[in-house]
C-alpha cells in the first residue's frame, strides 16, 4: 500500500468519498491504476507535495474545503491545475481506458 | 430467500469492440471497477416471441406454438454527472460513445484576455487557437465580469471571439483566462454497441448483463432540481448469472463464466442544479426559460430478420433526429419577439445550452442549425411560449454537426 492524494473534485472510490484536494487515501499500485481509469484524479504523496511545496497548509485547508466558496488565490488554482495536468498524463499513460 | 432490493444496486458500462461480445480476456469478462456510474434506473429485459400457427383448426383454439426470435431491451436515467475534473471523460462515457457513435476526446488550449467589449455580445480579445463553435470557461476577468462562465464562441479569429448570448455588465478592468479544457462528443454514422452490467446484491439473486446493446434515443431535461438524462435502446440479449448455465453461445456473450461484481467501484462528480446554467437561442441569451428537453433519436435499431438466426445480427440505423423543446415565459424583450420571428421564418440557428455554472462540472449540448417550430401559448400566472420539437441540421453534407456534447 502506497500513500496517494486526492486532486479531483468529487469521487467514491471503494466506498469512500474524497472532496478536498489533499485528502490521502492508501492504495495497493494496481488499485491507484484502476482508479485513474474509473476518472478519480489522485497523485502519489511525493508529486503532491511537489506541486504543494511552499503553500501553506492552513490555506490548502481553507481552499480545499468542500464548503469554500470564496475565490481561492490563483496560486492555489495553479498548483490545483498542475497536479490534475500530472493525472491526466498519468492516466494516458498507465490506464487502456481513459 | 432474499429479496432484490432496489438501491442495492450497481451499474457498470463497457463499450464492446466486437458486437455482442461482451469484453473479456479468453472468456473470462474484463468488467472492472473503473466501469462504475452511478444511476437512477436500470432496465434490461429480454423478449422471446411465440409464433402462433395461423392455419385453421376446425375449432377456434389456438394450438402450442413454437418459440421465435429473441432479443434484449434496456433502458436507463441517470443524473447528468461530470467528472467535476475539467478534460476528465464522465462515468456515463459509454452511453455518450453509444449516442454519439464514436470515441469522445479531450479538447485543451487557453487564451489570455487582454481586452472585452462592454456590449451585447461580448467581444474579447484574446491570442488563441480557438475555433467557431468551441465551447470554453471564462475565469478571473474584472470589471466586466459578465465575460465570466462557460461560453459557445463565434466570430472567433486568432485574436480573439464572441461570447454566444452575452452582455457586458461594465467596462473591463483586467484579468481573464478562457480555457477549452474539456471532453467532448462529436456525432459520427458509425454505431457503438456496449455491454451493460446491473450487480446486485445480494449476489444470489439474478445479476445481469445487456450485451450487443445499442442507444435508440436519449434526451437530456434542462429545469429540473437534477439535472437528468436517459438512454434506453435494443439488446442483442441480457444475460442472467442464474440462466448462465443453461444460455446458449449467444446468449454467453463469448464468457465462460459469468463474473462475480468488481470489489471497489470508482465513481466521479457530483449532480448538477437542473435550473443552473445558460442557454441562448440565435445569439440572444435567455433568461426566462422554464424547462427544455433535448431529444435525440439515433434511429439505432438491431437487425432482427436474419435468415437463419434467432438473434439480431447486427445494428443498422437511418437519419438521426436532434430536437429541442424548450418553455419560455413571454414578455416584451427584443430576444421573444425575435423567436416568434425565427420560428415563423424557419431561419436556422444556434442554441447552446448549458447546465451548471462550475468549472469541471458543466454539461453543454449546442445544437446548430435549428429551424424553430412555431410556439403554443400556455396561459397560467404568466403566459409562457411553448415552443414544440425543433430539428437540428448539419450545416454541409460532410460536417455531421447539428449536436456536440460538452463536459468542461
Amino acid at each position: 500500500m502506497k500513500k496517494y492524494i486526492f486532486v479531483g473534485a468529487v469521487s467514491h472510490v471503494a466506498g469512500l468519498e474524497y472532496n478536498a484536494v489533499g485528502q490521502s487515501a492508501d492504495f495497493s499500485d494496481e488499485y491507484f491504476v484502476e482508479a485513474l481509469a474509473g476518472g478519480a484524479s489522485f497523485l502519489p504523496e511525493d508529486r503532491f507535495a511537489h506541486h504543494f511545496e511552499g503553500f501553506p497548509p492552513e490555506q490548502l485547508a481553507q481552499y480545499s474545503d468542500p464548503y469554500f466558496f470564496g475565490v481561492p488565490s490563483s496560486d492555489y488554482t495553479a498548483r490545483v491545475e498542475a497536479c490534475r495536468d500530472e493525472v491526466r498524463a498519468l492516466r494516458a499513460e498507465l490506464c487502456k481506458v481513459v | 430467500m432474499s429479496y432484490a432490493l432496489s438501491r442495492l444496486e450497481h451499474l457498470y458500462l463497457q463499450v464492446e469492440t466486437t458486437y455482442g461480445q461482451i469484453p473479456n480476456t479468453t472468456g473470462t469478462a474484463t468488467v472492472a471497477n473503473a466501469n462504475a456510474c452511478r444511476f437512477i434506473k436500470f432496465v434490461g429485459d429480454t423478449r422471446a416471441a411465440l409464433i402462433d400457427r395461423p392455419d385453421k383448426t376446425g375449432t377456434r383454439s389456438l394450438m402450442v406454438g413454437v418459440l421465435g426470435r429473441k432479443q434484449g431491451a434496456w433502458s436507463t436515467d441517470m443524473s447528468i454527472a461530470p467528472n467535476g475534473v475539467a478534460g476528465t471523460a464522465p462515468d456515463m462515457d459509454p452511453l455518450m460513445q453509444m449516442l454519439f457513435g464514436q470515441a469522445g476526446s479531450a479538447t485543451s488550449g487557453s487564451a489570455t484576455i487582454t481586452a472585452a467589449t462592454n456590449a451585447t455580445p461580448i467581444v474579447v480579445t484574446a491570442a488563441n487557437t480557438f475555433a467557431n463553435g468551441d465551447v470554453v470557461f471564462i475565469s478571473g476577468a474584472t470589471g466586466n465580469t459578465a465575460v465570466n462562465g462557460v461560453w459557445c464562441l463565434t466570430a472567433v479569429s486568432g485574436t480573439g471571439f464572441t461570447l454566444v448570448g452575452s452582455a457586458g455588465n461594465g467596462a473591463w478592468v483586467s484579468g481573464g483566462t478562457a480555457s477549452r479544457v474539456a471532453y467532448k462528443y462529436t456525432l459520427s454514422d458509425s454505431i457503438v454497441s456496449a455491454s451493460l452490467w446491473s450487480f446486485r446484491q445480494p449476489s444470489t439473486i439474478d445479476q445481469r448483463v445487456a450485451l450487443g446493446s445499442v442507444v435508440s434515443e436519449a434526451t437530456f431535461q434542462l429545469g429540473q432540481d437534477v439535472a437528468q438524462c436517459s438512454f434506453n435502446g435494443e439488446a442483442l440479449w441480457t444475460l442472467s448469472s442464474n440462466q448462465f448455465s443453461v444460455a446458449d453461445v449467444i446468449q454467453q456473450g463469448g464468457l465462460t463464466a459469468f463474473p462475480t461484481e468488481p470489489s471497489a467501484p470508482v465513481t466521479n462528480g457530483g449532480m448538477i442544479a437542473g435550473f443552473t446554467g445558460k442557454i441562448a437561442v440565435n445569439g440572444n441569451g435567455v433568461a426566462t426559460i422554464r424547462t427544455a428537453t433535448v431529444r435525440c433519436q439515433t434511429t439505432n435499431v438491431l437487425v432482427k430478420d436474419t435468415f437463419g438466426s434467432y438473434y439480431p445480427t447486427s445494428a443498422e440505423a437511418d437519419a438521426r433526429r436532434i430536437s429541442v423543446q424548450f418553455s419560455i415565459y413571454e414578455d416584451d424583450s427584443a430576444t421573444f419577439q425575435n423567436l416568434l420571428t425565427i420560428a415563423h421564418s424557419k431561419t436556422p440557428v444556434q442554441i447552446p445550452l448549458f447546465l451548471g455554472t462550475v468549472s469541471g462540472s458543466i454539461f453543454g449540448l449546442v445544437l446548430n442549425n435549428v429551424q424553430i417550430a412555431a410556439p403554443t401559448r400556455e396561459e397560467a400566472r404568466r403566459y409562457s411560449g411553448n415552443f414544440p420539437e425543433s430539428v437540428a441540421h448539419g450545416s454541409s453534407l460532410t460536417t455531421r454537426d447539428e449536436l456536440t456534447a460538452w463536459f468542461i
